[in-house]
């Protein structure tokens, strides 16, 4: 199904509800959206009557606050957003209506050090290389 | 998923897992940047958009390109919503122009527009790319397809290859205005065949998928055991192409003299050579460590599982330089100068017997040019598909 196609089912399936005013809006979403959501959904509420509630966690792995366990703990939900990898599964999984998925934005991985360190060149491989293996005693990794 | 990704991909890609094994350590629950800021770590590595609102910590910047890993973040709807009007809106507010840079501040590019989710959906060009399976006889083909309206182009991967290997590809020719779309061909990737048959072609699997995607004519692009399927295609459906280009391949040509050269490049023993120095030039794997090590994954998982590869499959046509003769459509032949199996000797008498086709040589590029000199072949090929 392509994403025209996903949207025109997400068309169908809105088209079947007629909540015409204010309604409670529950999210849940990957962490990687919190920051952008404290700002964006006051802005929503206001501009629209509709409330949401939202809570987020990790797209993938098993903490007990991944979106995944979130669900599977029957927390309720209208929507999830999250990597694509970790909706595809959740779609497969029937916790989500299939060819409702759309894509929303592009994430990278970033790197930082600590306040007030020198700032590592990693702006080629091969100095991002020479930056682990030269200077860094413990590197920690989000799962 | 930063962490799977860096603790499983990206230090081996750096050729580094073994020297900083122990010194690494994974976080769940928490958020890296807290870690930093506290000083049980020097360096992390995580969503840009979970980086930036730490205190305490300073962002120095995004991985490298060569070894980024760019994530989707995509919406869906819960079974059994309720709220529906407002789950709509919802994501409409959040492709507007108003939430555009609140997220791009935090780190995220938007890759939605609100058009594509308005009512009007239906005649907005959506850039989210799709994923699917198309069932053949004996098969179901999986590809990825760009969409939208622009001129396709389909590739077609080598042995070594799949659906996966044209990361360097999709931003280019997308951002030209085509349409990208690459699948899996049978006994690779996601691709599942059965084992019972029937094996089909390799032409006739395309055929099946370009009906399926309603595509009259496109742009057909085969790299090296791929470019067999492609000029055995144009030979047995030239009507659907409006050009094909043929990458670093032997072509599948079989006359005896032909096939006689095709055996002398490959001498004894040398199929026991590893992979990436029979497939990569000598230049590439000098400048470009990491690149190896990426093209090396792909090649280590391309293969489908042994159960669903499906019986081989065979021509649909004996390709001969005399059957290509009749070829009226564009073609272009591109040639690696350092490529070990396909040089430009051997595609040159490809080229030769079609008629108005070029041979471009890429200097120091071996048998994955498309992978090693990415900007000259997506320019050469872009080049070619603007003149048809």
């Amino acid at each position: 199904m392509t994403s025209r196609l996903a949207a025109r089912a997400l068309l169908l399936v809105v088209g079947s509800a007629s909540a015409l005013c204010s309604a409670e809006l529950r999210v849940i979403a990957s962490g990687a959206l919190t920051e952008a959501f404290s700002e964006l959904i006051p802005q929503f509420e206001k501009s629209t009557q509709h409330k949401v509630i939202a809570s987020f966690g990790s797209s993938v792995g098993s903490a007990s606050d991944s979106i995944k366990a979130r669900l599977e703990r029957g927390e309720p939900a209208d929507l999830v957003i999250l990597a694509r990898e970790g909706l595809d599964q959740l779609i497969k999984e029937g916790w989500v209506v299939q060819g409702t998925s759309i894509d929303l934005a592009r994430s990278q991985i970033g790197v930082a050090v600590r306040a007030g360190a020198p700032k590592p060149d990693i702006t080629t491989v091969e100095a991002l290389r020479h930056t682990l293996l030269r200077r860094i005693r413990l590197h920690i990794q989000a799962v | 998923l930063s962490g799977v990704y860096v603790s499983t991909e990206l230090f081996s890609i750096l050729g580094i897992a073994d020297r900083i094994k122990g010194k690494t350590k994974k976080i769940e629950g928490e958020r890296v940047g807290a870690a930093i800021a506290r000083g049980d770590a020097e360096i992390g590595f995580q969503q840009i958009s979970e980086l930036l609102p730490v205190t305490g910590i300073q962002y120095v910047g995004p991985l490298p390109p060569q070894v980024q890993r760019t994530s989707i973040i995509s919406a869906g709807i819960r079974s059994g919503a309720q709220s529906l009007d407002a789950v709509r809106t919802f994501i409409q507010f959040l492709a507007s122009p108003a939430a555009i840079p609140v997220l791009e501040k935090n780190g995220l590019e938007s890759v939605v527009n609100a058009h594509s989710v308005g009512a009007s959906f239906e005649q907005s060009q959506p850039r989210a790319f799709h994923e699917g399976f198309v069932d053949v006889p004996g098969a179901k083909i999986f590809y990825r397809d760009s969409g939208g309206d622009g001129t396709p182009v389909i590739f077609l991967h080598a042995y070594t290859g799949s659906a996966d290997v044209w990361e360097h590809q999709i931003p280019a020719f997308t951002s030209a205005g085509y349409r990208f779309i690459a699948y899996d061909r049978r006994g690779y990737g996601h691709t599942v065949a059965d084992a019972n048959g029937p094996a089909s072609t390799g032409p006739d699997d395309l055929l099946a998928l370009v009906n399926h995607l309603k595509i009259d004519k496109f742009h057909l692009v085969g790299t090296a055991a791929g470019g067999f399927v492609a000029l055995d295609f144009a030979v047995s459906y030239p009507s659907r192409l409006r050009s094909f280009t043929l990458l670093c391949s032997q072509g599948g040509v079989q006359d005896a003299d032909f096939v006689e050269a095709v055996q002398r490049l490959s001498p004894e023993g040398f199929r026991n050579m590893p992979p990436d120095f029979r497939e990569l030039g000598p230049s590439y794997r000098v400048t470009n460590p990491a690149g190896v090590a990426r093209w090396s994954e792909f090649e280590k998982t391309n293969r489908a599982p042994e159960a669903v590869r499906g019986p081989s499959q065979p021509v649909k046509n004996r390709v001969t330089l005399a059957t290509i003769q009749g070829i009226k459509i564009p073609a272009m032949m591109i040639a690696g100068d350092a490529d070990l199996y396909a040089p430009p000797s051997l595609m040159r008498r490809i080229a030769e017997r079609i008629e108005g086709a070029q041979l471009i040589v890429l200097p120091e590029a071996g048998h994955s040019a498309w992978w090693e000199v990415p900007e000259m072949f997506n320019r050469t090929v872009l080049a070619f598909f603007a003149e048809h």
